[in-house]
């Protein structure tokens, strides 16, 4: 991480694109995101597993869908107008990912950040920090540890 | 590649293509010359022109480790040429080129990384270095070798030393000034190549600045200031011959001799002429009669034309010396390799060859090089613009497809090319935009807003454009085809290698090696090639010749690679003659490692021979360097099959074995059949399809454990219910409701039920995004992706690993 933020500009440095999942606040760093789209027309891949949606066509890139809600174990609603695919850039791929509702963006310096709380919980291992914006609270996702063998691994459906 | 200074990186890349294209080259005179056991001149020339290229263009880039291993091969040549002498241990001699060239290529590969460090070769020198000397003082009569040619063959005479060897003395110095092209970079490189170039032919030389080899700095001083060069050319020279040579140094812009008080007394040009040999058919006479035809032939196209003897027309006994010489050309054409058809088309012309480099002259030559220094100088009276681009980019492709066409012209009847070396990457851009603009026909072509109306015009129109996109989208595959005889080549070596090492003699022959592949499979080839020629060369020959006779074969054993284009699909045969597998002992490793699912007596031999390319397998008891650690056949299944190819294995115990390869020609646009299964649709390819139809209930049997068989005239084939294999929500589970695919790949068929067939067409294979490896797609009979032509996205099965569980 520490590697991409010296190559943006620090402008972007300390930005985050907030939305929400299941009435929850959460956020990428804005340093991630490629791109903004609303749902569209998503491909199924058999054996996929059930928070992986499938593929969607993005102007000829094809790019894996996963659903925040189901991969963090909230039940499944249908998708609104409101609903929208935010796609991350990975150094050699995309993924988009469903949220109910994109916010906005929110100004984190370091200071408003405090550390991930260590609890012995798995869906923390995902978080890298949490944000006070206000009153608010806004739980910082790593999105280079949303797609890692184990984390794959561990949300597999069992056979 | 932080190593060198930014706006170099087109000529990095230049140089690593040309130096690699290079070293193949080496290779390839080096097995050819090894086979017959015997240097011929030719060979000796050509392996010093490659070595003294890459040391000028090494030296140019700064890579100095490079250029200095290039320079001590070329010391060895030099006297290999010059002084002829009897090569007692010619194993040792070629071992040494080989280790050299290996060396320059793993180089080449590390300057790819960004943290490059030059590598020392200071072992391999000294080899090289030792073994010049043993030729040398073997030599006798090389004891008087011109001077020159001594201070030569020490490997690294650094300028200063030069200095050292010709102090100077009197005053009939000459002095010039040379001036490089703006913006060349590293003049202090430069002026160094300008250096090397005469210092042979000089017998005093000095130079400003002094330190140009060891101090950077001195570039911009030399920028600024011009580079001074005092010198005395050797006795039988003379000084305009020495400011020709300096004028055609690379990147040189003008060369201007100074009188006395410094200043300009005479302006030589700079040009880069090339530089042709031709070579007119044995007791033609009058050679030079037929050497004037030449020069009337190609006056047209030239812009300056020098040759020599340049007295050709007025006196006869210049036929002579063309016999003896060669009748050298010295011009300036934009088409150097049309030039080169033209010469040879004029009749009793043998052969014509671009030499290119002044600087190769060989000293016997000097008489007529004075005749020649004034030649151009007169030719070339006006000043001429400055080159379009720095030369070591400009100059040396142009002679390129020249070079190259040299071999293959004695090879293959002189089919001559004009070629451009593209980088890949556009290529790849070039394909890419095709499969867009395919996917976009179809989607103007069958958009839903059309549905109803009658447009013949339109019909017509659009027929009319996918007539011409499937043209568009041959060509383009057919730039990307490369024959397989680059990959073959590789495999001489290889054989070559392990024959000293192993101590068996065995023939590599090659059968349609100009078979083509895509350039994106060929790059994945190269690994199972040699996986399976180390294999047959380790296991399938036997190890001595006796065991080979005894059994009624020749002693010398061979191994045999053929490629041939088979409907749609290229194959790849690895053959040997030599002892064969033997299924029993493949039985029982594979019992023994618990990999057997059935009773013996029930598996073929064909099933048997294929365990040898299962994980963990490896039926040799020991393991040597080159086979037996039980990875290697594996590695060549999967790798090929990474390619979209496939892998079996035949063999006949006692007589040989036979690797056969199927790979597709192409990856990346497929012939697929669409079929619905409930709301998802897949891609069948056709050349997979052997038949669809609707199944009849006499049709439909059931084996003893409830599994769904179709009879097909007389035949069973196992019924896959693709809804099932999928999870999938299918329109009908009624099989008679549904259509029936009869699919096969590697000898496996089965029957797939869909719901319905949606029709033809072609699409581009897109690759699975990388992070859905992680979810094991292609394991589970997905092969890749597609967009069709309403923007949504098909998937396209892999019917060899679908039925490979049936």
């Amino acid at each position: 991480m520490d590697d991409k933020i010296s190559k943006s500009s620090d402008f972007m440095a300390d930005k985050y694109l907030s939305f929400l999942i299941h009435g929850q606040r959460y956020a990428f760093s804005i340093k991630t995101i490629k791109e903004i789209i609303s749902v569209q027309h998503i491909t199924s891949v058999p054996e996929f597993p059930e928070y992986a949606k499938g593929v969607i066509n993005v102007r000829g890139d094809v790019i894996p869908v996963i659903d925040l809600r189901v991969m963090f174990g909230f039940p499944e609603t249908q998708y609104t107008a409101k609903t929208c695919i935010i796609i991350i850039n990975y150094t050699d791929s995309y993924v988009g990912y469903i949220v109910d509702n994109v916010s906005d963006v929110a100004e984190l310096p370091k200071n408003k950040i405090s550390p991930t709380p260590q609890i012995s919980y798995k869906k923390t291992r995902y978080v890298s920090g949490v944000g006070k914006d206000g009153n608010d609270i806004i739980i910082l996702i790593d999105t280079e540890k949303l797609v890692t063998k184990e984390m794959i691994e561990e949300l597999k459906p069992k056979k | 590649m932080a190593k060198f200074e930014a706006g170099m990186e087109s000529m990095v890349d230049t140089y690593m293509f040309e130096t690699s294209s290079l070293l193949e080259q080496l290779d390839q005179i080096l097995m050819k010359t090894e086979n017959e056991n015997s240097f011929g001149s030719e060979e000796i020339n050509e392996i010093f022109r490659i070595m003294h290229t890459i040391k000028g263009s090494s030296a140019m880039m700064g890579l100095n480790n490079m250029s200095h291993l290039a320079h001590a091969v070329e010391d060895m040549f030099y006297i290999i040429r010059e002084d002829n002498p009897t090569i007692n241990s010619k194993n040792v001699l070629f071992d040494l080129v080989f280790s050299a060239s290996d060396l320059l290529k793993a180089e080449i590969e590390l300057l790819q990384n960004d943290e490059y460090a030059p590598s020392d070769f200071s072992e391999v020198m000294d080899k090289i270095e030792k073994y010049a000397a043993s030729l040398k003082s073997g030599g006798g009569a090389a004891e008087e070798a011109p001077a020159p040619a001594a201070a030569e063959s020490a490997p690294a005479v650094s300028a200063q030393d030069m200095i050292k060897v010709s102090s100077i003395s009197g005053d009939n110095l000459t002095t010039v000034k040379v001036t490089f092209e703006e913006g060349c970079m590293m003049e202090n490189l430069r002026a160094l190549l300008v250096i090397t170039n005469i210092k042979e032919n000089c017998a005093a030389l000095e130079f400003e600045p002094a330190d140009i080899e060891t101090n950077a700095d001195s570039s911009k001083i030399i920028a600024e200031n011009g580079f001074i060069v005092h010198f005395r050319p050797n006795s039988d020279i003379s000084s305009e011959y020495i400011t020709d040579i300096i004028g055609k140094t690379a990147n040189v812009s003008t060369c201007e001799i100074l009188g006395e008080g410094g200043e300009i007394v005479k302006e030589v040009p700079a040009y880069t002429l090339t530089r042709i040999k031709v070579i007119f058919d044995d007791e033609c006479k009058m050679e030079n009669l037929r050497a004037l035809l030449v020069v009337n032939n190609i006056r047209e196209e030239c812009e300056e034309l020098g040759f020599i003897p340049d007295d050709i027309e007025n006196n006869p006994d210049s036929a002579d010396m063309i016999v003896k010489n060669g009748f050298i050309i010295y011009c300036k054409s934009a088409f150097d390799e049309a030039l080169i058809d033209m010469i040879r088309s004029t009749p009793n012309v043998k052969d014509a060859v671009i030499e290119y480099k002044g600087s190769d002259t060989p000293p016997e030559e000097t008489a007529p090089q004075s005749a020649l220094a004034e030649k151009p100088a007169e030719a070339a009276p006006a000043p001429k613009a400055p080159e379009a681009k720095p030369a070591p980019a400009a100059e040396k492709p142009a002679a390129k497809p020249a070079e190259e066409s040299k071999p293959a012209a004695k090879q293959g009847g002189g089919v001559k090319q004009s070629l451009i070396s593209v980088n890949l990457n556009k290529l790849d851009q070039l394909l890419d935009m095709v499969g867009e603009i395919v996917i976009t026909e179809a989607m103007v072509t069958s958009n839903p807003d059309l549905k109803g109306l009658r447009l013949d015009n339109f019909q017509k129109a659009a027929r009319q454009l996918r007539k011409l996109n499937s043209e568009l989208q041959d060509i383009v595959m057919s730039i990307r085809m490369v024959p397989l005889s680059g990959a073959f080549n590789k495999m001489t070596r290889i054989v070559r290698d392990m024959k000293v090492k192993l101590g068996k003699d065995v023939d590599l022959v090659f059968e349609g090696e100009e078979t083509e592949v895509d350039k994106s499979i060929i790059d994945n080839l190269n690994d199972p090639l040699m996986h399976m020629v180390r294999n047959s060369m380790d296991h399938g020959i036997e190890d001595t010749q006796e065991e080979r006779i005894a059994k009624g074969k020749p002693g010398k054993g061979t191994i045999t690679l053929s490629a041939y284009n088979s409907s749609g699909e290229v194959i790849i045969v690895v053959a040997d003659d030599g002892a064969g597998i033997n299924p029993e002992k493949v039985l029982n490793k594979a019992e023994k490692n618990g990999m057997l699912t059935r009773p013996r007596s029930e598996y073929s031999d064909k099933e048997i021979f294929n365990m040898i390319m299962l994980p963990g397998f490896s039926t040799n008891e020991t393991v040597t360097e080159y086979s037996g650690r039980g990875v290697g056949m594996d590695v060549v299944k999967k790798n090929i099959e990474k390619v979209g190819g496939s892998v079996s294995v035949d063999s006949k115990w006692g007589e040989g074995t036979q690797f056969i390869i199927k790979i597709p020609l192409s990856l990346s646009i497929v012939d697929g059949m669409e079929v619905s299964v409930g709301s998802s649709i897949f891609t069948i390819p056709i050349n997979s399809i052997k038949e669809s139809f609707k199944a009849k209930p006499s049709q439909l049997l059931r084996d003893t454990d409830g599994r769904e068989m179709i009879m097909i005239r007389g035949e069973c084939y196992p019924l896959i219910r693709l809804y099932e294999l999928y999870d999938l929500e299918p329109s009908t589970t009624n099989i008679y409701d549904g259509i029936i695919i009869l699919v096969s790949a590697d000898n496996k068929s089965a029957c797939l039920l869909a719901d319905e067939l949606i029709g033809e067409q072609q699409v581009v294979v897109k690759p699975w995004p990388p992070m859905l490896n992680n979810f094991d797609v292609k394991q589970n009979g997905m092969a890749g992706c597609s967009i069709l032509g309403d923007g949504s996205i098909t998937i396209i099965l892999d019917i060899g690993n679908i039925i490979s569980d049936f």
